[in-house]
């Protein structure tokens, strides 16, 4: 890795423990490290934020999809068979 | 609102569905019916985000409530309802014959995305990770996201829709796929490196 002037070490650490950070699963003590590690290195601070949009846009996008018109029918059909 | 309680020795959870629960379960099969309106669009969702098909997708929700309606009376409130139901569908989904279009089952390392040695990596995050969301987020990039996420393989897929699109946290996603939680957070956090390489490949492509 081409990072500069600091321990790359580092960075593939945070690298695995960037989904916890997104999801706020770090404790206190981890969470910090991190942040200063961020603050540090723009090459982490890129990395999350990549990773950080991907979470948003897979969140965002995750919109109800129109049912099918015969399901619910089919359903009840099924479950009044099966409750014979 | 969700209420543990202890009951015998064991833990109880009463969520909204309790009381519909209990009455089916003491005889008032008629209302499952509310169950199934209730819950339906939900299941059918996460089909059509495991699957990619609504011909498979319905399939899903039709063996998914087959499945719980035979099974409620053994369902012991042990979780919330919807936590059990979607264990159901998960094991359902688990079972269902890989279609040839789908990823291969296969395992996703850390390694491969990680940046290769003297590989020039960016100063800044790129424009499409800077953009306010809503002017990125269109018809064309929704469904590029659920090609990604069609594309991971099985396993990675699941943890992946159940924690950033259905929602539930890492312990209810341990819980209902019967891993432990460092293994949903491994899980996790590869499918996301996955899609998110994905997404690098749409945006560079475009650019
Ligand atoms: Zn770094």
């Amino acid at each position: 890795m081409t990072h500069k002037g600091h321990d790359h070490r580092k960075c593939m650490a945070l690298f695995e423990k960037m989904s916890e950070y997104i999801d706020r699963e770090l404790d206190e003590e981890a969470r910090a490290l991190v942040d200063a590690h961020i603050r540090a290195c723009c090459h982490c601070q890129a990395c999350y934020e990549t990773l950080q949009r991907t979470v948003d846009l897979c969140r965002s996008s995750a919109a109800d999809y129109p049912l099918p018109d015969s399901l619910s029918e089919k359903l009840r059909a099924m479950i009044e068979a099966a409750g014979r | 609102m969700t209420r543990r309680e202890i009951m015998n020795g064991k833990k109880t959870v009463r969520d909204e569905d309790f009381e519909l629960v209990q009455a089916i379960n003491n005889g008032r099969t008629d209302l499952f019916q509310q169950l199934v309106e209730k819950y339906q669009q939900k299941i059918y969702n996460f089909g059509m985000r495991m699957c990619g098909e609504s011909r498979d997708a319905e399939d899903l929700v039709q063996e998914t409530f087959l499945t719980i309606f035979r099974y409620l009376k053994g369902f012991r409130y042990e979780t919330r309802f919807k936590n059990w139901m979607y264990r159901v569908a998960t094991t359902t989904c688990l079972k269902a014959k890989r279609k040839p279009k789908h990823a291969p089952e296969r395992e996703l390392s850390l390694e491969e995305f990680m940046p290769g040695e003297g590989e020039d990596l960016p100063d800044q995050a790129p424009d499409w990770a800077q953009r306010p969301l809503d002017q990125l987020l269109n018809e064309e990039l929704a469904a590029h996201i659920k090609n990604a996420i069609i594309d991971l393989p099985k396993k990675y897929r699941m943890v992946m829709v159940l924690r950033d699109q259905e929602g539930f946290s890492t312990e209810e996603t341990a819980q209902m796929l019967d891993i432990s939680v460092s293994n949903a957070k491994v899980r996790l956090h590869r499918a996301r490196l996955f899609v998110r390489e994905k997404l690098k490949g749409y945006f560079d492509h475009d650019a």
